[in-house]
């Protein structure tokens, strides 16, 4: 494996550039036939392309002006609040969810970046484990691991969201866990199908941005007093 | 039966049917602003439940005309439910926000309605959780986000990012010079004469459809639904359509060069095209009903990749 030797052109392929848009450039003809005989560089571009399309998906925060207003008022209040109280965070509980899920998918990036450092060298690093190739997929265990976070995360907060919208979530996890299924049968039935890896890895990318959004929107529509003066005019 | 007890039962019965939908009250309140934006302004609604229309116009004033709507079957608790609806507006900095307010946003038994005027360069960005979104004739970017409803976006010039859980987002003679995103989980992405340099549409258990668009780089992407393309492809673009369980259907029309990849595990690749060996010295077509494609059409200069595990896979000249 020369892996290493294609690291510049890495970037380029995730971002769409092959050896047609170079042809002068050997070492891209070179990398695009070492890929797709390499299963850890497949693995990594799978990983990085993820990466790059949920970057692609973020927004972009302006600081809206009520925002200045809300940051004075609350130095107001916590100048009046105990110590120990302003240590702790009045807000805290309801970024947890967001937060974690951001950890997660900076995790899912950390590993994509593990991978590729892994890949970069022929012996494994001190400590690890040789994984024998076509055995198991590296970017098959970072998505899984992030999906099983994201998962908790959703379960503990989906009883924020409404039934319909509940609903079709659940029956489009479903409809992807179906697929990841159907991915994992073929590639037990062809451990060397690249289309057979390139579905199953593409489905848990799926997932994971679809627990992802599941987990913002709970976040986001959770929130808020439940007042008293509501209920008994619900109750009429 | 006789027909006098028959007719007495269907009274009752249509009595019984129409009484609790009577007995509903219907309160509303309307809310009207007008407020400034200078060139380039952003104008940035947040709603809970309820439509909301954007169109963009001449001048430099923007008018949001709102209908606050709560039905209760006591008048008195709709009265006061009614009032809870705060409807705030900020400006600050050539910067326009509107929020709906309201105690328990996911069980609030009311909506706002929104009908707003813009100056058609002001950049929008919407958002409401339940309700559809309707944008029209925009200069400026748009960016628009729905939980439970549909998108509309025609006319838009710089179209952003559409997003969506359980509607449909439809856009229609629309442009991009930026990175364009549309997606949704269980409805469909129609596209319509779409001008963009990158654009991604993705769905989970919706079909994707795009024609007439002219699009250098283009991701599409499902798990169930189909994919399908209807139109000419740009010279040097990229296209990538990728479907778990769906058919991917590409009806081609034009002169335009293509080098096309395509892969199924379980379904069948069909083409009524007539390929060369590609650039890259790719093997010759396959035979029809292959499970595998590559090669080379005219002078190949876009790029074509499909890839569908167990949905099939056709090639056509419109």
């Amino acid at each position: 494996m020369n892996c290493e030797l294609y690291e510049e052109l890495l970037d380029d392929y995730v971002d769409g550039v092959r050896a047609t848009d170079r042809p002068r450039d050997a070492r891209c003809a070179a990398f695009e036939q070492h890929l797709g005989g390499c299963s850890r560089c497949q693995a990594l571009v799978a990983d990085l392309s993820s990466v790059r399309l949920t970057a692609s998906t973020l927004d972009e925060h302006v600081p809206p002006p009520r925002l200045w207003a809300r940051i004075a008022s609350s130095i107001d209040d916590q100048q009046r609040q105990p110590w120990w109280q302003r240590q702790l965070g009045g807000t805290f509980s309801a970024w947890v969810p967001a937060a974690v899920a951001a950890s997660i998918a900076l995790l899912l990036l950390a590993g994509g970046w593990n991978v590729w450092e892994q890949s970069r060298g022929e012996t494994p690093q001190q400590g690890g484990v040789a994984q024998p190739e076509g055995e198991s997929v590296p970017a098959e265990q970072h998505y899984e691991q992030a999906i099983a976070g994201l998962q908790q995360l959703a379960d503990a907060q989906n009883a924020a969201l409404d039934p319909e919208t509940r609903a079709v979530l659940t029956k489009n996890l479903a409809v992807i866990d179906r697929a990841i299924d159907e991915s994992r049968a073929a590639l037990a039935q062809e451990p060397a199908s690249t289309l057979a890896q390139e579905s199953l890895l593409d489905a848990l990318e799926t997932k994971v941005a679809l627990l992802q959004d599941t987990v913002a929107l709970a976040t986001d529509t959770g929130g808020g007093p439940d007042p008293a003066d509501l209920a008994r005019e619900l109750n009429q | 039966m006789s027909y006098a007890v028959r007719v007495v039962v269907a009274a009752l019965v249509g009595i019984s049917v129409a009484l609790p939908a009577a007995a509903q009250n219907d309160v509303t309140e309307r809310f009207s602003r007008t407020a400034h934006l200078d060139q380039n302004g952003t104008f940035d609604l947040t709603n809970v439940i309820g439509d909301i229309a954007i169109t963009g116009t001449t001048g430099r004033d923007v008018t949001i005309e709102a209908v606050k709507r709560v039905q209760r079957p006591n008048p008195r608790a709709a009265r006061n439910l009614l009032a809870m609806i705060d409807i705030q507006v900020t400006e600050q900095a050539n910067r326009l926000e509107v929020r709906t307010l309201v105690p328990r946003p996911r069980n609030f038994p009311g909506s706002v309605d929104f009908t707003v005027m813009v100056p058609e360069d002001a950049n929008v960005i919407v958002k409401t959780l339940t309700g559809s979104i309707r944008a029209s004739n925009i200069k400026g970017e748009l960016r628009a986000d729905t939980v439970a409803g549909s998108i509309s976006a025609s006319g838009v010039r710089k179209l952003a990012a559409l997003k969506c859980v359980t509607g449909d987002v439809e856009i229609t003679d629309a442009g991009a010079e930026d990175p364009v995103t549309a997606s949704t989980v269980s409805g469909s992405v129609i596209v319509r004469g779409l001008r963009a340099r990158a654009v991604q549409l993705t769905s989970v258990s919706g079909n994707i459809r795009v024609e007439d668009a002219q699009i250098e780089r283009l991701m599409v992407k499902t798990v169930q639904g189909n994919l399908d393309y209807a139109g000419d492809l740009a010279r040097s673009g990229r296209y990538e359509f990728n479907s778990h369980s769906g058919d991917i259907r590409l009806v081609l029309s034009g002169n335009t060069g293509f080098e096309v990849l395509a892969n199924t595990f379980s379904g069948t690749v069909r083409s009524d095209f007539t390929f060369n060996r590609g650039r890259r010295g790719a093997e010759s077509a396959a035979a029809q009903g292959a499970r595998a494609l590559r090669g080379a059409f005219g002078d190949a200069s876009a790029m074509v990749a499909l890839r569908a595990f167990s949905g099939n896979i056709s090639l056509a000249r419109r």
